[in-house]
């Protein structure tokens, strides 16, 4: 078909010529240019748009079932040919008969082919997984115009005075400020709560934000316009993406908004700027005008700038401690300490850098590793491609004699090599994909935008490329070495020619040394964190988490304490009136909420009792309802709880948890009717009981020193009352919708956020702590895997140079069990070498770990012992197979074929 | 060649028999006498069409004619085999619509 006969040609004609490529090359050969010019004719006689459309649905719709028939043919009825004069040219049947032939050959050796595809899997797979989390973590830019010169201000937020100040800067071109809180929706469905964001007018510009519907905020919006913009996921959620939502009028919290636009679905706001996502976004104009933007000492704002095109970020950096210097001259009595040094510090970071620094460090070392071990894996497939190779110079030698030329010899190595290539691909895509989906299932939470990742293509390419060509380059091996030399030795089958050099030996110990030392540094690091996730899911939480389910509730628009207890204490009748629930209760904050970082809510240090001051304890507050105890199964050590009718008495009636009993009266019975001083004002309690510790911060968190007192005393800047009921039985069906509907019977216009059981609380305090241990554990047993490989391969290899040494020593009567016992010893030597440097490895990268240990340390004993026990049994395996070979060897056959 | 084993022939082979059995043609030229001939009931693909010639060649039903007026396109003629099978299909097909006919007249009659 010539090429030639198409240019100058229709589009149509052109594409159908590309077509035509689908058909094999030898139809192609034949008939390519008539069918060509038979469609280019007809092409030329159909004018009317609907005859030519016609004529590309039969001539494109019908090619590719014509070209499978054709394919079909072409296998299963090769047509005779005369002999080849170039065999450099491979026709494609001759690639379908290497096919059978490698796919036969392979049959034949199934633990080399399975530990190849094996290995290439491992090593394409967890490159792939991990690169494709990388990019989209660390390396793909935020979704923003010009994300890369946005940057934050650090050392939190900042007054209005301050944020004026920075708008005269000339080293940045925009700014956009932003104060988010917390607030409840309500007259649209169920109420719900939501997160509201004041922004300034640049806000919206600065991270290129569209609207889908109606429009985003205009100067005239700024001036005490009661006006809003709803995220698109609360549009598609609340409002059934109606565009009649525009114009509307919501209710947040106490104040009415008309709805003017609605954010396009693909914003995605900047999460490192403001707090406490809900899942649902509101906009309003952020006024400055307002009084308290005019005080030094209200920091609420965030922001967030564009350097300007011409400036760098040392210059913003430099500009603003220059705009420091003013202001702390404006405001010394703010920005100047009592030594009369200046306070100020906001040093600017890229915004890209903040989001990804906390993981930055965890993921570079895993994409590290991995690339070691896609290194790893590539070496020891060379290796069983060597050892293969060393078998098979006498086939080689053979089909040579016989006349093969190089070529073919080539070209069938060629295939059997892309032929475990492939299939390793195909496993490593596998594997990636099994891979990224568990990564992402186990960690929700703790790594960065990890929204819409899907695995990368450019990291499987790499990653397949590499291993495709290690098998190519080391598949082809015997056939090189059989090019062009004398075959006389390889026809006998003495290796004399093959053995390698002390050098390349002592390299190919070296390897596998180093990577017993690897996997052992891996084992052990995944041993570690696996004991201590055991030892913290041990621990008692001190709760009797079963049965119990939560809801944590914000009553923000109650304005006194009174109407706070009243409507809390109706929301808490109403749930204990569900059928099945035998007890309900609310406090502050319940047990697992807070784990991690959050540290809640109401604290002191200072307590006085039997007359002297106790200092440097951390006592936490914790109002709650009578009932807190039963419902949540916290055991009384001592005394009792006060009553519902005592709660309002003085001195404040309260329990004491059994720490702090201990700590300040020496015993849970000694507590009981003592009296107390607690906070900076010294309030009088009165201990009534005292309660059993519970881990209120997570299981690997010490038991808290609580101060439990009637939810009636809570000062009333902390609008929180999450609520737990106790159920008899397993959930009944529409658990959710019931306990949301007998909120609402008590408070209509009430949020209910999220319904949760105890159990999961508990689950999600240890979540990290799981996915830590699967992590390494994963990355552990494939490193175990790759070592265990290696030495297979290394002494497989070893055996295969030595099989005319190891014949000779059996016909002059070497037991075969001292032959086994030898490589076996061999292999093992170089695991304990390898378990040696491993130790000190893990000993050295312990302290990496040390703060993700709970109750360990990082060269635990028995920790070590049993990992360095898993790899030298993984190793005696991998000695004893290619031993059983040797022991094998059968004599004669050997020394025979000298 | 046993002309009754390929019998009965598909009706899109034995279109192409009885257009090229009017003189040799290109395959340009053979789509569009078989469209025109079952008045657009049969469509050709040039992909396919050269399937279905190059089965008819190694059958020997067709061969390749002498280059005509248009010397860049190959032209196909039927075969003296060609011939003899169309003429049996022709003469199968004759047959049958003898026997079935009386049952269609009987309808119109009716």
């Amino acid at each position: 078909m010539g090429e030639g006969a198409t240019s100058g040609s229709p589009p149509a004609v052109r594409l159908y010529a590309g077509a035509l490529r689908l058909l094999p090359p030898a139809i192609r050969t034949a008939d390519g240019r008539e069918m060509l010019l038979a469609f280019s004719d007809l092409w030329q006689e159909e004018l009317g748009p609907l005859l030519r459309f016609r004529l590309l649905l039969r001539s494109f719709g019908r090619l590719p079932w014509v070209a499978l028939l054709e394919w079909k043919d072409h296998f299963t009825r090769p047509p005779l040919r005369g002999p080849r004069k170039n065999p450099w040219r491979w026709g494609m049947s001759a690639w379908m008969r290497n096919l059978r032939y490698a796919l036969r050959t392979l049959r034949k050796s199934p633990s080399f082919a399975l530990t190849t595809v094996l290995l290439l899997g491992l090593g394409v797979g967890s490159v792939t997984t991990i690169f494709t989390l990388v990019d989209h973590v660390l390396l793909r830019p935020l979704p923003y115009p010009s994300a890369d010169r946005l940057f934050l201000l650090e050392n939190g937020s900042h007054s209005g005075p301050m944020v004026r100040e920075f708008q005269t800067m000339s080293s940045v071109e925009s700014w956009g400020i932003a104060q988010s809180e917390t607030a409840n929706l309500v007259g649209a469905g169920d109420p719900l709560r939501i997160r509201q964001t004041e922004v300034s007018r640049d806000f919206f510009s600065l991270f290129g934000a569209r609207p889908a519907v109606g429009r985003l905020f205009v100067d005239d919006d700024f001036r005490a316009a009661n006006v809003v913009v709803l995220d698109y996921g609360t549009w598609e959620r609340v409002f059934g993406l109606d565009p009649e939502v525009v114009g509307s009028t919501l209710r947040v919290d106490d104040a009415l908004f008309e709805v003017v636009g609605v954010l396009s679905q693909s914003f995605v706001p900047p999460e490192s700027i403001y707090y406490g996502d809900t899942g649902s976004d509101v906009w309003l104009p952020l006024d400055l005008t307002k009084e308290e933007y005019d005080r030094i000492g209200y920091h609420s704002l965030e922001v967030v700038g564009r350097v300007a095109a011409r400036a760098t970020l040392e210059d913003v950096d430099t500009e603003m401690a220059r705009v420091g210097e003013r202001l702390t001259q404006q405001y010394p009595e703010h920005f100047l300490d009592d030594e009369g040094n200046s306070r100020y510090s906001t040093p600017p970071a890229l915004l890209q850098e903040i989001t990804t620094r906390p993981v930055r460090a965890g993921l570079e070392l895993l994409l590290g590793a991995v690339g070691l071990l896609l290194l790893v894996a590539c070496m020891n497939v060379a290796h069983l491609f060597l050892a293969r190779g060393l078998v098979r110079v006498h086939e080689m030698a053979v089909r040579r004699a016989l006349g093969a030329e190089t070529a073919s010899l080539v070209q069938q190595l060629t295939v059997e090599s892309l032929v475990l290539g492939a299939a390793g691909g195909v496993l490593g895509l596998g594997l990636a994909s099994l891979g990224l989906s568990s990564f992402l299932a186990l960690n929700p939470d703790s790594i960065p935008r990890t929204g819409n990742v899907s695995l990368d293509v450019r990291a499987m390419l790499f990653a397949a490329t590499v291993s495709v060509l290690t098998v190519l380059l080391f598949g082809l091996v015997p056939a090189l070495r059989s090019m062009g030399k004398d075959l006389t030795n390889d026809l006998k089958g003495t290796s004399r020619s093959a053995t390698s050099g002390r050098g390349a030996s002592r390299l190919r110990g070296g390897l596998v040394v180093a990577e017993v030392a690897f996997s052992l540094v891996l084992v052990t690091g995944a041993g570690l964190l696996l004991k201590s996730f055991m030892r913290v899911q041990a621990r008692d939480p001190g709760i009797r988490t079963e049965g119990v389910w939560t809801l944590p509730l914000t009553p923000s628009w109650i304005t006194s304490p009174e109407e706070y207890v009243e409507a809390m204490d109706r929301v808490e009748a109403s749930l204990a009136a569900i059928p099945g629930v035998t007890h309900a209760a609310y406090s502050l904050t319940l047990p697992f909420e807070m784990t991690g970082r959050g540290r809640c809510c109401w604290m002191t240090s200072s307590l006085s009792a039997e007359g002297r001051e106790r200092e440097g304890l951390r006592l936490l507050l914790q109002p709650a309802t009578a009932s807190y105890f039963e419902t949540l199964g916290v055991p009384l050590a001592a005394g009792r709880v006060w009553r519902p009718s005592e709660a309002r008495i003085d001195p404040w009636p309260v329990v004491l948890s059994e720490a702090l009993a201990v700590e300040v009266f020496g015993s849970a019975e000694d507590a009981v009717n003592q009296s107390m001083a607690v906070g900076g004002d010294g309030t009088m309690v009165q201990v009534m009981g005292v309660a059993a510790d519970t881990r209120h911060f997570g299981l690997d968190q010490d038991p808290p020193l609580f101060i439990y007192l009637p939810m009636e005393l809570i000062p009333f800047d902390i609008p929180m009352a999450h609520m737990a009921v106790r159920i008899r039985s397993e959930p009944p069906a529409n658990w959710a919708r019931t306990l949301r509907e007998a909120v609402w019977q008590a408070v209509p216009d009430m949020p209910v956020p999220t319904i949760r059981s105890m159990d999961e609380w508990v689950e999600r305090s240890t979540a990290g702590r799981r996915f830590d241990s699967v992590l390494f554990g994963a990355f552990g047993i494939v490193a175990l895997i790759l070592a265990a490989a290696g030495l297979y391969g290394t002494l497989l290899y070893a055996v295969g140079q030595q099989r005319r040494e190891l014949g000779i020593r059996l016909a002059l009567g070497a037991g075969r069990g001292s032959v086994v016992r030898r490589i076996v010893t061999r292999g093992i030597g170089l695991a304990v070498v390898g378990s040696l440097l491993g130790l000190a490895g893990a000993w050295a990268t312990g302290r990496f770990l040390e703060s993700r240990l709970y109750n360990l340390e990082p060269t635990d004993p028995a920790t070590l012992a049993t990992s360095v026990s898993v790899l030298l049994l993984a190793a005696a395996l991998a000695s004893w197979l290619p031993a059983r070979r040797a022991g094998r060897t059968d004599p004669l056959e050997t020394l025979r074929s000298e | 060649m046993n002309t009754q084993d390929h019998l009965p022939l598909a009706p899109r082979d034995l279109l192409i028999l009885a257009v090229l059995a009017e003189g040799p043609l290109h395959g340009y030229g053979i789509i569009k006498a078989v469209e025109a001939r079952s008045e657009a009931g049969v469509l050709l693909d040039p992909a396919n069409l050269y399937r279905v010639l190059r089965r008819m060649r190694r059958l020997g039903w067709i061969q390749e004619g002498e280059a005509g007026a248009d010397a860049r396109r190959r032209t196909y003629e039927i075969s003296r085999g060609g011939k003899t099978l169309l003429s049996a299909e022709l003469t199968r097909l004759e047959k049958l619509l003898r026997q079935v006919r009386p049952a269609m007249a009987g309808r119109d009659g009716a």
